[in-house]
């Protein structure tokens, strides 16, 4: 089975499941960001490895066609068709790349600091991104886990805010990231 | 001297000054809410809201916000002469709807005190896929214009009201809110109220004993509403204390 690899699916995919309502980050059975269809009790076993497998990263494909041509460099070398297939692949995954968006607000203006507030914006048609009643588990402690994940963070927050010693306003410091990933359609 | 009774305690007074709100279950006759639901079912809100007039089409709720264990946290808060804000809205979160944005009531013009409150009253029960409204621990202190929230989603501490008939969530007029979605089977109905502070505090209105209060007030140093930077915890601790000494009756006007 194939699914979603948004963090609030896999935060909160037992609440999901258990209600039968599909994926939650597009709500409803269909996932936009695998265009699959999810059925409530499969087993959870193999997901990350099948969905990797089905839509390898613009990375592996490249990685590939790395191979192929150091295999070839043995045997002849690589011809105009190689680099018209290598060509191929990057003009493929530029055009098919969208921008995940997650924003994540800590505690300081730091990447080591807690993360208080979270929200997740997919790249996809009809995605929603709101508030979640049921218990949440928080996919990044800290913008450092996240980076770790493969998020880049494409906003740091401004430190130059106006000092005022009394009062005070928004809550958290907002840093935004991306993942730049190849969509199908 | 002798509790009144139904009036806050000041560890109740303590824990709304540091998180906002309190939660009162008054003990409704069998079937009271029941009653409420089918009457404002019958009104069809969604398609005519009638407002400020809620109270005339279903004058009931009147028992609601006169419940004793109601008016003594009412009291309790905003004095003895805490009035009924002309204002009131009956919201109706329908089945199928997504959750609203983050947002505070009114304009960016505020104060550390309680003026107002919001009495928020659910005549059925709220669980979790019903739409429940969300609120943010703590924020009742921040002054931030709603624009600014928009690219909030959720946060770590915040707290869904998940509730039963019956129950009235009061919460400092500017706490953070929001509506869920209702992913739920039937209207989610939610009767807001405001009340309001006829006069300035000259002495406290609830069940004060100092010794108790001296204790308790420990809190305000130590006790976090939601989790934030250091910085704004020390603010926070002040603005706990300029609340709790405006209720006391401490604050030159």
């Amino acid at each position: 089975m194939l699914v979603c690899s948004s963090p609030i699916y896999w935060a909160s995919e037992r609440v999901w499941r258990q209600s039968g309502q599909g994926c939650p980050s597009h709500r409803g059975p269909n996932c936009p960001t695998t265009n699959l269809s999810i059925t409530v009790n499969d087993s959870l076993l193999h997901e990350k490895s099948e969905k990797k497998k089905a839509m390898p990263t613009a990375f592996e494909v490249i990685e590939g066609w790395i191979d192929e041509a150091r295999a070839k460099l043995g045997n002849g070398g690589i011809q105009k068709g190689d680099l018209d297939r290598l060509h191929q692949i990057i003009s493929a995954n530029r055009s098919g790349t969208r921008q995940r968006l997650l924003y994540l607000h800590a505690a300081t203006p730091s990447i080591r600091s807690q993360v208080i507030g979270m929200a997740l914006h997919e790249p996809v048609q009809g995605s929603v991104t709101e508030i979640v009643t049921e218990e949440q588990e928080w996919p990044y402690n800290t913008v450092h886990d996240a980076v770790l994940d493969g998020w880049q963070v494409i906003h740091f927050p401004d430190q130059r805010t106006e000092f005022d010693d009394r009062e005070i306003d928004i809550l958290g410091y907002e840093f935004i990231l991306q993942k730049l990933e190849v969509y199908d359609g | 001297m002798a509790d009144k009774p139904y009036l806050l305690s000041d560890d109740e007074i303590i824990s709304f000054i540091i998180h906002g709100s309190h939660i009162v279950e008054p003990d409704f006759p069998e079937g009271f809410n029941e009653s409420i639901y089918e009457e404002l079912e019958a009104l069809d809100i969604q398609q005519n809201n009638p407002g400020d007039g809620i109270l005339d089409k279903v004058p009931k709720l009147y028992q609601v916000y006169d419940h004793p264990k109601v008016h003594g946290a009412l009291v309790s808060l905003l004095g003895e002469d805490v009035q009924m804000n002309g204002h009131r809205h009956c919201h109706v979160n329908p089945p199928g709807t997504r959750s609203q944005t983050w947002h505070q009531d009114g304009t960016n013009k505020r104060h550390h005190h309680i003026q107002t409150v919001l009495a928020m009253y659910y005549p059925q029960d709220v669980p979790a896929e019903l739409g429940p409204t969300v609120i943010m621990p703590g924020t009742h202190f921040r002054n931030a214009p709603t624009d600014r929230m928009a690219t909030y989603a959720n946060f770590r501490e915040q707290v869904p009201l998940i509730v039963k008939a019956g129950t009235v969530a009061i919460t400092h007029y500017d706490i953070w809110h929001a509506a869920a979605a209702n992913r739920g089977a039937s209207n989610r109905y939610m009767l807001k109220f405001l009340f309001t502070r006829g006069s300035e505090p000259k002495s406290p209105n609830w069940n004060h004993h100092p010794e108790e209060a001296a204790a308790s007030m420990r809190r305000f140093s130590f006790e976090r509403a939601c989790a934030c930077s250091q910085s704004d915890h020390y603010k926070e601790r002040g603005l706990r204390m300029e609340m709790w000494e405006h209720l006391v009756g401490k604050t030159v006007q």
